[in-house]
């Protein structure tokens, strides 16, 4: 018996020796970001990031504020080249295309987004969800894709007597979902989430946890997030960003979210998970 | 304190519990010692207010196991604040359990009463003396939480002391249970002594799954934990 928990015990030992593989890697991903820096003029923001995204699967991005979380995202459908002085090197591959030889539309519809807080357009309910499809040249079957994008974003319920209403009208955790059924409008292969729950009530950030999780079994997710609990109830994996005293933000840690919040394998992850930094 | 970067609030708390726990294992041994004491010198009164003091081993077992909910639910801890606050409720379960075995042992001491013991007592202070030694030093490592290495040697040696106490028990049942075939006026004090030794064999056991805890706290591996086994 002895012998036995010592071979055990030294298979532990064994295991500590070999070096932490702190970032992992995936078959066929989504989405892929192969040494991405960022500058905002002449300051880097955001420097070497390698991360692959998996297909239909949800992934967190945590980390202190500043540290290049929102940067990075908006790099996956270059939400950066409408920022003038933002400068983006590297490659981000969309099923392994370069994104920036794709068209700017077809980039954005494929990877849609949400933001912090709601943006729905001054129109309509409905004129909101079939912005999209309208944009794209779609003419026929608007109410069906209206009304299935609206059931997919979970507030069909909520809004089919007052589609003509006008968007402001709706709480903040509908027009959240009215901007999902917005994005979900065009059939997005990627949704990126930059915060989407941090102006919502508990019950509305709940609504909209449940919709990431049931969206996931034919969307790929990125979710922004500075709720740890969220990341862990929501997403399969979490990438751990982290900015040094030059204060440019790199991937540090990149896992499946029980391991990431269960037993981070870098220092500085399991000091901003445990709230001791950032 | 000016490099303090801590969560004070989740800090205290950890650091409160942390201190609960120790108390628990100080009047755990505080049992042990006289469990044994009024063992050998039969002394019943020593032996009846054991089993009274049991209720605080107990209260304090779930004062603990209350206030590290209560942490949990202010808190949200995570990573290794979650893995230590859900083993402070673990190991003060294993004391507590360690604390009913104590008694157990003393309730035996009532049955026996003051008829003379039939033994005199080879195996079972051995046996004593190491499950003292090995719950003394598997909560000395929870405590002190040493680095991985350190911290697998001195689980190491911890398990090797519980194979020892594992051998010691069967031959004490061994040589009683021979005993008790030719002579069975001894049998009732024979079952009585094999349940001491069983009652001291089960203390080690949850010495054990201290240590084996306490390596899951450092590694924050499950599968780290060595693997708890009874005899072979």
């Amino acid at each position: 018996m002895i012998n036995q928990k010592i071979k055990n015990a030294s298979k532990i030992n064994n295991k500590l020796s070999t070096p932490l593989n702190k970032i992992i890697s995936f078959e066929e991903p989504v989405l892929e970001s192969i040494d991405l820096n960022v500058s905002y003029g002449k300051s880097l923001a955001v420097k070497d990031v390698n991360m692959q995204v998996p297909k239909n699967k949800v992934i967190s991005l945590i980390g202190p504020s500043g540290c290049g979380k929102s940067t990075l995202i908006r790099c996956f459908n270059r939400m950066n080249d409408t920022i003038r002085i933002a400068k983006v090197n590297g490659q981000i591959l969309y099923n392994k295309k370069n994104v920036n030889d794709m068209d700017p539309a077809e980039v954005r519809y494929r990877i849609g987004m949400v933001f912090q807080k709601p943006n729905p357009f001054p129109k309509s309910i409905y004129e909101n969800v079939a912005f999209g499809p309208k944009v794209n040249g779609i003419k026929e079957d608007l109410d069906q894709i209206v009304e299935t994008s609206l059931k997919k974003a979970d507030l069909w319920k909520e809004v089919k007597d007052r589609l003509k209403e006008n968007a402001y009208g709706l709480s903040g955790g509908q027009q959240q979902r009215l901007c999902i059924a917005r994005t979900l409008a065009v059939n997005p292969e990627v949704i990126l989430m930059d915060e989407p729950c941090s102006a919502l009530d508990p019950i509305s950030t709940d609504r909209i946890e449940e919709l990431i999780k049931d969206l996931s079994s034919y969307v790929t997710i990125v979710i922004v997030t500075h709720n740890m609990q969220q990341a862990v109830r929501v997403s399969d994996y979490a990438a751990c960003m982290m900015a040094g005293e030059d204060r440019i933000g790199e991937l540090i840690e990149y896992g499946e979210v029980d391991q990431i919040f269960g037993n981070p394998k870098d220092k500085r992850t399991e000091e901003y998970v445990t709230g001791r930094i950032g | 304190m000016a490099n303090y970067h801590g969560r004070k609030s989740l800090d205290l708390g950890l650091l409160e519990i942390e201190t609960k726990v120790n108390a628990l294992n100080l009047k755990v041994l505080e049992a042990f010692k006289e469990t044994f004491n009024s063992f050998y010198e039969k002394d019943l009164e020593k032996s009846k207010q054991v089993i009274k003091n049991d209720i605080f081993i107990n209260q304090f077992s779930i004062e603990i196991e209350n206030k590290s909910i209560e942490v949990i639910r202010r808190e949200t801890p995570l990573a290794s604040d979650m893995r230590k606050l859900t083993s402070y409720m673990f190991v003060s379960q294993e004391l507590e359990r360690i604390g009913d075995y104590l008694s157990g042992i003393c309730k035996i001491n009532l049955k026996i009463g003051k008829a003379p013991f039939i033994t005199k007592f080879e195996k079972i202070p051995k046996m004593e003396a190491i499950a003292k030694n090995m719950l003394k030093d598997s909560i000395k490592l929870f405590s002190n939480s040493p680095e991985e290495k350190k911290a697998i040697k001195a689980a190491k040696s911890i398990f090797s002391q519980d194979d020892e106490i594992d051998h010691l028990n069967s031959q004490v049942q061994t040589d009683l249970i021979k005993r008790m075939s030719r002579d069975s006026k001894l049998v009732e004090q024979g079952t009585y002594i094999i349940w001491v030794a069983h009652n001291l064999e089960r203390i080690s056991d949850r010495a054990n799954n201290i240590a084996e805890r306490t390596i899951y706290v450092i590694t924050g591996d499950s599968g780290a934990i060595l693997p708890y086994e009874l005899e072979e």
